[in-house]
């Protein structure tokens, strides 16, 4: 199965699912806490489901005893969660290696070799 | 006197807060049942397959925030985008049926024409034929009737350029190695298609 497109909006929704690798979290928590719209978790959601990298299932409650419609929760597979902790990782390295070039052109006096 | 007034000043205090508590709950009830009928069109417009993958999803999470009007409206707003995106993203489709769904392109320019047909064309004339239909006689009867089998024209026009879609997407996969130029046609068909409809609503939404 093909890693999926890794684009900085996915990687928010992993560095979300990461932030508790163990927990499940419902679609809209997704969109809120990674602070994407649902326009765009949802296909996001579905191509990391594709690359098996998340699995998903129907919330285990009783919706008369909650008071509430059960969710679909999503959670990492045991081969998502190494392969979305090393993009993650990677995309931070690649940050941190971009920083010091960006801030070091940036106080150079213009002019001065 | 003053006792009299005093009841009074209760009786019309709480007449007020009880008219001004339903007309809000009135409210609040058409904005709800306007965002589910957004979400519902959203997911009447995706084929079959999606519609079994996110629509009950979907509206698990619609009950669950309903009751916040904008929170509720940008979720469905932020559903209709990613239904576009579902349709004409090929690397989301199900598994196994890949191979046999119309090219991309096709997919979105369908879904365009869907949706004019579904959430426009026949809202728009279904509610200037009921708002003039109810405000006035038989004049305005005749010209709902006009508006009406306008409407059904232009919905079989745009059913006609679906299936003008399909044959063209039928052809996109004969004819793979040409695939770039036929998707540029097929859009631009698409296109045509969406503005004519537009074009055609737009004189219907004009009429008296």
């Amino acid at each position: 199965m093909p890693a999926p497109r890794l684009t900085t909006q996915t990687l928010a929704v992993l560095g979300v699912i990461l932030s508790d690798p163990d927990a499940d979290f419902y679609g809209l928590e997704l969109s809120n806490r990674s602070r994407l719209k649902p326009g765009t978790v949802y296909p996001i959601l579905d191509r990391l489901l594709k690359a098996k990298w998340l699995e998903r299932r129907w919330e285990d409650i009783d919706p008369a005893v909650e008071g509430r419609p059960r969710r679909r929760l999503y959670r990492l597979t045991g081969d998502g969660a190494p392969a979305a902790r090393w993009a993650l990782d990677e995309h931070l390295a690649s940050l941190q290696q971009a920083q010091p070039a960006k801030s070091s052109s940036a106080t150079r006096q213009p002019g001065v070799v | 006197m003053t006792v009299l007034l005093a009841v009074v000043g209760l009786v019309s205090g709480l007449a007020l807060m009880v008219a001004k508590s339903l007309a809000i709950d009135q409210v609040r009830g058409q904005i709800q049942r306007r965002i589910t009928a957004d979400v519902e069109a959203t997911i009447a417009g995706l084929p079959e397959e999606l519609q079994e993958e996110w629509a009950e999803e979907w509206r698990t999470e619609l009950a669950a925030i309903v009751s916040m009007p904008i929170t509720a409206a940008r979720f469905a707003r932020g559903l209709h985008r990613s239904a576009q995106q579902l349709v004409a993203d090929p690397a989301l489709a199900p598994a196994g049926i890949a191979d046999n769904r119309p090219h991309p392109a096709v997919r979105a320019a369908r879904w365009r024409i869907n949706n004019l047909r579904l959430s426009r064309l026949r809202r728009v004339a279904a509610g200037l034929s009921n708002a003039l239909g109810y405000r006035s006689g038989r004049a305005a009867q005749t010209v709902v009737d006009v508006l009406r089998r306008i409407a059904r024209v232009f919905d079989g026009v745009v059913t006609a350029s679906g299936r003008l879609l399909d044959l063209v997407s039928t052809g996109l996969r004969a004819l793979e190695p040409l695939s770039a130029i036929s998707v540029r046609m097929a859009l631009a068909v698409g296109a045509a298609c969406v503005q004519l409809a537009n074009a055609l609503l737009s004189v219907v939404a004009r009429r008296p």
